[in-house]
């Protein structure tokens, strides 16, 4: 059984409702879907430390988590992340 | 014989050598660690019950050139001789997992020199409850200023991201005690629990988990003295 980039981002999607802001996911794995560097950008994280905005990220996908092997994730606020491609 | 501080290599040699028949168990330890407290404790302790074999204590840093004979990279380490060879080396933070160790070399020991009807003990292992399991964890995430629970050991990481992970720490000098996650299932799986975490490695400051490699590298982008500032903390 695999995932696919799309998969995540839904799943972000529909648990974030209006804080989805965006979300940039690469497949790492050459296809095998069990690699994946998430970068989750959203309000929501406004306020939390490094380890409360993983760990939420690693609540949102939960069930793909137990499947993927290696799977890395950035979180930033909407104005962390319009900082840092400035 | 009761446990024998080591404080030179003169010494060492003597000792080491001496009755090459009897069970010779190496503790390796440091001053600063204060897992290490715990463990000469325990180790102390076990010293006490088998006074028919021999128990060395060594501070690891004091005595540099002993160190390096058995290539000490993590402590607390133990190493088990007899008829002058190494029959074991452990590295481990867990007094249990020691104590369970030593007996396993002592069982292998008797039966390889008797032979014969030497009856396995492994059914006195006994069931950990939860309670026990998190008070265990409690113990072992503060049992160094700075934890790893990671998979293998610093120096054969199992996994890239171990690999990453121990290379961060030593390139920042920060000195860590260290548990290796694939050789204690339970260990393993009731971490991820206790933490809310489900990978490996996991850092942990002071007792408290700081995060896996991505936070520990975006840390350290933002702030280079990031070692310094958590354990200041």
């Amino acid at each position: 059984m695999s995932i696919t980039a799309e998969e995540l981002d839904a799943k972000i999607k529909e648990q974030l409702k209006e804080d989805y802001y965006q979300t940039i996911i690469e497949d790492t794995s050459n296809g095998c879907g069990l690699n994946f560097e998430c970068i989750v950008i959203s309000d929501i994280f406004k306020g939390m430390t490094k380890l409360a905005r993983a760990r939420f990220i690693n609540k949102m996908l939960k069930d793909e988590l137990e499947i993927i092997h290696a799977f890395s994730s950035k979180s930033y606020t909407i104005e962390e992340w319009s900082n840092k491609r400035v | 014989m009761p446990l024998f501080e080591i404080t030179s290599n003169k010494q060492f040699t003597e000792l080491s050598s001496a009755n090459p028949s009897t069970l010779k168990t190496l503790f390796f330890y440091a001053d600063w660690a204060h897992n290490c407290a715990q463990a000469i404790e325990n180790y102390k302790k076990t010293s006490e019950q088998y006074p028919e074999n021999e128990f060395f204590s060594i501070d690891a840093e004091a005595n540099p050139e002993i160190s390096e004979i058995f290539d000490i990279s993590a402590v607390p380490y133990y190493i088990f001789i007899k008829e002058s060879s190494i029959i074991k080396e452990l590295s481990s933070a867990d007094p249990q997992e020691f104590l369970n160790t030593y007996k396993q070399v002592i069982a292998s020991q008797s039966a390889s020199d008797n032979k014969s009807t030497s009856k396995s003990s492994d059914d006195e292992e006994e069931e950990e409850t939860e309670e026990q399991l998190n008070e265990r964890l409690k113990q072992l995430t503060a049992a160094a200023p700075v934890m790893l629970f990671m998979k293998g050991t610093p120096s054969e990481p199992k996994c890239g991201f171990s690999r990453q992970m121990v290379g961060i720490l030593r390139e920042h000098q920060v000195r860590f005690g260290f548990f290796d996650i694939l050789k204690d299932d339970t260990v393993r799986q009731g971490l991820k629990k206790f933490s809310d975490w489900p990978t490996f490695p996991q850092l942990y400051i002071n007792g408290e988990l700081v995060g896996g490699l991505d936070i520990i590298k975006e840390s350290l982008e933002e702030d280079p003295e990031f070692f310094t500032q958590s354990l200041a903390n």
